[in-house]
């Protein structure tokens, strides 16, 4: 029976958490692997993105976390650069 | 007890908070209490623990209770029928100084028997900055009148000599008077029909009632967590003043029936007036909380209990006395907000019962904009513009958030019409619409924020001032979900000397706006004759991947102006020609921003 990780992710019965998308394995669903440590990272400025004033942070990136098989976009989050991802961790 | 009179009691309940407002509302005069809904009413137990939460501001509810039990302690043994208490010091229970308690007990026969609770934002404070935000205060000695407690009614009777204290420490006094006058009436009528209600039905009737429902709350809440997954959700937010960053980091944690915010990691509390104390903090967190895990619970102290907070002392969300505090409720609070209801949104996401409760983050950076001046009568005014409170909605995992869709801690919030702003004020809106690409992208893209610019109008000094505790422009609030992108942060622009046309006729948008322009976001800032100042606020946040959102909806989305064509190709890799979606070229467009993440991307 597989555990819903978030609306892109689950957890698999063979012990991987995987895309939702193409069912690619990103992970183990283990306490010692953060998934996104396994995504595939794309990054980009905030700054000069559609929409956007000019006053955001020069430094302000858009973290785009993919599945290194298929490309879907399994989780984004913006961030100065020297910070850590935020890691969610669903246990079931 | 039989189930039709808890319920009708239950209910009775409801109505008494409800009529409350309305009492606090037609008796005040203000345009953030009338307009912005900038209120809270409450009923708690003659303990102070929370009984029936109201509406208004959320973040007011857990706070409120820690006033009412500051107040026990304070006054033991000389609470006594007719009494009114008022309470606004922050390091107490309040929030902020300008968002004044006042309490009321109620007794019946003798026998102290629940409180009433309400709070307004008041016209003024007495901080060094007018209408109750301090952005240049260093400290709270510099934030206004502040008060652990006092009896200002005693047994029905007005206690004029601190009435006059009070009301000669503030600026508009007249108006400060209505607000605490509507305060009183408010708990008055909150007083009446809950002795009315215990004539009817007895007071241990209503007592049981009440302990029932807190009861029956906390079950469910602690059943609801039952059925969520186990795990750990992380969050982010960061507070720019000055060139200052702050972060707030939350680590949330669900363990079978309990609900730990760990907020260690956040930076330590700020020179400036954006932190909040510890109860504040547990407010803050429990606005969002409240209407995503508790839709259908009654907001009680029963839904406290499965709840912990961890909040390090002497960091921007447990901030240490003397820091200042005035700009709390738009700062570290609002961002305690943000991360909770990001947290929560993602914990409700990972569960097939829960998905479609789950939220990105709504409106998510209030700007408070005070503005200051003689009215065109020669009145000396304090008004705020109540677009802070308009809000945008997040986008949900089935549909797109609402545009101008209000806020997560306030369920009531509204902004006023322009007509009545420039009717009270002598300011002229030159315009004020849904922002454009704000909304976070998104398979469900955010609700847009606004945009709106404005002018003097018909002042006698030939202009006005305004206090801006923007937090400045350089983050964004709003987390998407799942992918969602965040909404676009908001920005402040002081157009400065528009030549001899201070009418200003044809500038209806940003770009047409004339003379120049200079970014601010933190301070006090003149609006003289000939300037403009323009602001927009933030979008909600988005769920999903922008890439599959329907093709469809990002035409239409084009077509009535929520999104450029820019955005359209950039962000949604959707391509129009002539106003029509190109269905070959978007293919193409998203296939090569799907490919663009597997080539420009590494393994994180």
């Amino acid at each position: 029976m597989s555990i819903r990780i978030s609306p892109t992710l689950s957890a698999t019965d063979s012990g991987d958490i995987c895309c939702n998308a193409c069912g690619h394995s990103v992970a183990p669903h283990d306490s010692k692997t953060q998934w996104k440590d396994r995504a595939m990272l794309a990054t980009e400025r905030v700054r000069g993105m559609a929409g956007w004033p000019d006053a955001v942070h020069p430094q302000l990136v858009l973290r785009k976390f993919a599945c290194p098989s298929c490309g879907s976009l399994l989780d984004s989050e913006v961030a100065l650069p020297e910070d850590p991802y935020l890691y969610d961790v669903v246990i079931g | 007890m039989d189930p039709i009179t808890f319920s009708i009691v239950r209910h009775r309940l409801f109505r008494v908070v409800e009529e409350a407002v309305i009492t606090l509302k037609h008796v005040s005069g203000t345009a953030i209490t009338n307009e912005g809904h900038d209120l809270m009413v409450s009923l708690y137990r003659a303990d102070g623990s929370l009984l029936m939460g109201g509406v208004g501001f959320l973040h007011h509810l857990t706070s409120a209770a820690e006033a009412c039990k500051a107040i026990i302690r304070r006054f033991e043994g000389q609470i006594e029928e007719g009494d009114v208490f008022m309470l606004n010091d922050p390091y107490t229970a309040a929030l902020h100084t300008s968002d004044v308690y006042m309490l009321a007990p109620i007794h019946h026969e003798g026998t102290l028997v629940a409180w009433s609770a309400c709070f307004v934002h008041v016209s003024d404070i007495g901080a060094m900055n007018p209408g109750g935000f301090a952005p240049d205060a260093g400290d709270i000695y510099s934030e206004g009148f502040s008060s652990p407690g006092l009896k200002l009614i005693s047994r029905g009777e007005l206690r004029r000599d601190i009435w006059d204290t009070f009301l000669n420490m503030v600026r508009s006094p007249e108006m400060v008077a209505l607000d605490l006058r509507s305060l009183i009436a408010c708990n008055n009528v909150a007083g009446e029909r809950m002795l009315a209600l215990i004539e009817k039905y007895g007071a241990d009737t209503v007592d049981e009632v009440g302990r029932t429902l807190i009861e029956q709350s906390e079950n469910l809440l602690r059943q609801r967590l039952l059925e969520l997954p186990n795990g750990s959700w992380q969050s982010r937010q960061y507070v720019d003043v000055k060139g200052e960053t702050s972060k707030i980091l939350l680590t949330m944690t669900k363990q079978d029936d309990t609900l730990t915010f760990d907020f260690t990691g956040s930076s330590p509390q700020s020179a400036y007036s954006v932190n909040c104390t510890k109860w504040a903090a547990l407010g803050g967190l429990f606005a969002p909380l409240f209407p995503l895990l508790c839709y259908d619970i009654t907001w009680n102290q029963g839904a406290v209990a499965p709840i912990k907070m961890i909040a390090p002392e002497g960091s921007i969300v447990n901030c240490v006395r003397p820091a200042p505090v005035s700009v709390a409720t738009v700062g570290a609070i609002q961002s305690v907000n943000n991360a909770a209801c990001s947290a929560i949104g993602k914990m409700l996401a990972a569960s097939e019962k829960y998905a479609d409760e789950a939220t990105a983050v709504w409106h998510a950076n209030h700007f408070a904009v005070f503005m200051f001046g003689r009215t065109r009568e020669g009145r000396l005014a304090i008004d705020t513009l109540t677009e802070t409170f308009a809000g945008a909605g997040g986008a949900k995992t089935y549909g797109d958030g609402v545009d101008i869709g209000g806020e997560m801690p306030n369920p009531i919030s509204r902004m006023a019409n322009v007509e009545t702003v420039e009717g009270a004020f002598p300011i002229r809106y030159l315009f004020r619409r849904r922002m454009r690409d704000s909304g976070g992208a998104g398979e469900y893209r955010g609700g847009l924020g606004g945009e709106i610019a404005i002018v003097p109008h018909g002042s006698p000094d030939g202009g006005i001032n305004f206090v801006l505790s923007g937090k400045g422009s350089k983050f964004p609030m709003s987390d998407g979900l799942a992918g969602g992108g965040s909404g676009a942060s908001n920005d402040y622009v002081l157009i400065k000397g528009a030549g001899e046309d201070s009418r200003r006729s044809g500038e209806t948008d940003f770009e047409s706006l004339r003379g120049e322009r200079k970014p601010i976001s933190w301070g006090v800032f003149p609006l003289a004759k000939g300037d403009a100042f323009y602001l927009r606020w933030n979008g909600g946040g988005g769920v999903g991947d922008a890439l599959a959102r329907s093709v469809e909806a990002v035409g239409a989305d084009v077509v009535n102006g929520t999104i450029s064509e820019l955005a359209a190709k950039e962000l949604y890799g959707v391509i129009l020609k002539n106003g029509q979606v190109d269905m070959s070229a978007t293919q193409d467009c998203r296939a090569r921003l799907k490919a663009a993440r597997m080539e420009q991307g590494a393994m994180a």
